[in-house]
């Protein structure tokens, strides 16, 4: 386990650990990142019809399925019940300093406001095209259904997943510090 | 299936939307690694914990988002694909409205201080 020297403490195992899998997945994310963008915007890769077809490859009920799926399992791998407060306070390196537990508290907020920001965008965004007359967002997530059915749903079932995993949570424990 | 065009843009636009925010995420969480912090889903956990209604409010946008991308009849009519500059207008909007919000949340909560809270106050002391 981590100690506080007064300066920069060093990182405990699972401090190693979890950079080394968090670097891991940045790497893999990238990766992915990188070739969907290019072979979707590859002047070689099929495109979809204008409007998107809905029904695809695949019955809509499969999708809705799998994004399901998705939810409960992220629910099912939900971080079990906390056996207590000091178990997570034993996770951080600073674990009495309130400044830190102030910032952290202000980082989430901050983090919050700038997801929520970012659904007001997509909002905006929709009601307007929607009022021009032009493309909304559903278009071009149905064209994505219909030109990469497979990897659409993968999507899906990644964002149901840490909706489950995040929001559909155990329920807390009462008698513990 | 048709051949590429237009519409192979707006498939990477999508793409890049749907796995950006991972990236982020994960970004995210190796900064607070390194600094030592709380784990951001023990963060996130604690704050929808605290909001149980903003939690599921959250998740019904999720799902009902689902339910209208890959569960949808009606009306399907084409359109012709959105200008580039609709999307900053639309955040100039999506900002307008996040302010009018602040500050519309701020006068109520003044008015029901004004008309609970300091008169509650007034009690206790």
């Amino acid at each position: 386990m981590a100690t506080n020297t007064g300066t920069e403490p060093a990182l405990g195992f699972r401090g190693v650990l979890s950079i080394a899998f968090l670097g891991l997945a940045i790497g893999i994310l990238l990766l992915v990142l990188i070739w969907t963008v290019t072979a979707a915007a590859d002047p070689a890769a099929a495109g979809c019809h204008n409007a998107p077809l809905r029904m695809t490859r695949v019955p809509q009920l499969l999708g809705i399925l799998i994004c399901i799926a998705g939810f409960v399992l992220g629910r099912v791998t939900a971080r079990p019940k906390i056996d207590s407060r000091s178990q997570v306070r034993s996770w951080v390196r600073d674990r009495n300093s309130t400044r830190e537990h102030a910032r952290a508290a202000v980082f989430v907020q901050a983090c919050l406001a700038a997801a929520l920001l970012f659904i007001a965008c997509l909002i905006a965004f929709e009601a307007v095209t929607l009022n021009r007359g032009v493309w909304p967002i559903t278009y071009y997530m149905r064209c994505a259904s219909e030109a990469a059915t497979w990897q659409t749903l993968a999507a899906a079932f990644a964002f149901c997943l840490l909706t489950g995993r995040w929001m559909w949570l155990p329920s807390t424990p009462k008698d513990v510090d | 299936m048709p051949p590429a065009g237009p519409t192979t843009i707006a498939m990477a636009i999508a793409a890049f939307l749907a796995v950006l925010p991972f990236v982020v995420i994960a970004v995210v969480n190796i900064v607070m690694a390194l600094r030592g912090w709380t784990p951001l889903t023990q963060l996130v956990e604690n704050y929808m914990r605290r909001y149980p209604m903003f939690a599921a409010l959250l998740s019904g946008f999720v799902g009902a988002l689902a339910g209208h991308v890959f569960w949808s009849f009606g009306d399907n009519p084409p359109y012709p694909p959105a200008p580039l500059h609709l999307l900053p207008y639309a955040v100039l909007i999506a900002v307008a409205a996040g302010i009018l919000g602040a500050i519309l949340l701020a006068g109520i909560a003044y008015l029901l201080d004004l008309a609970f809270g300091r008169s509650t106050a007034d009690t206790a002391e």
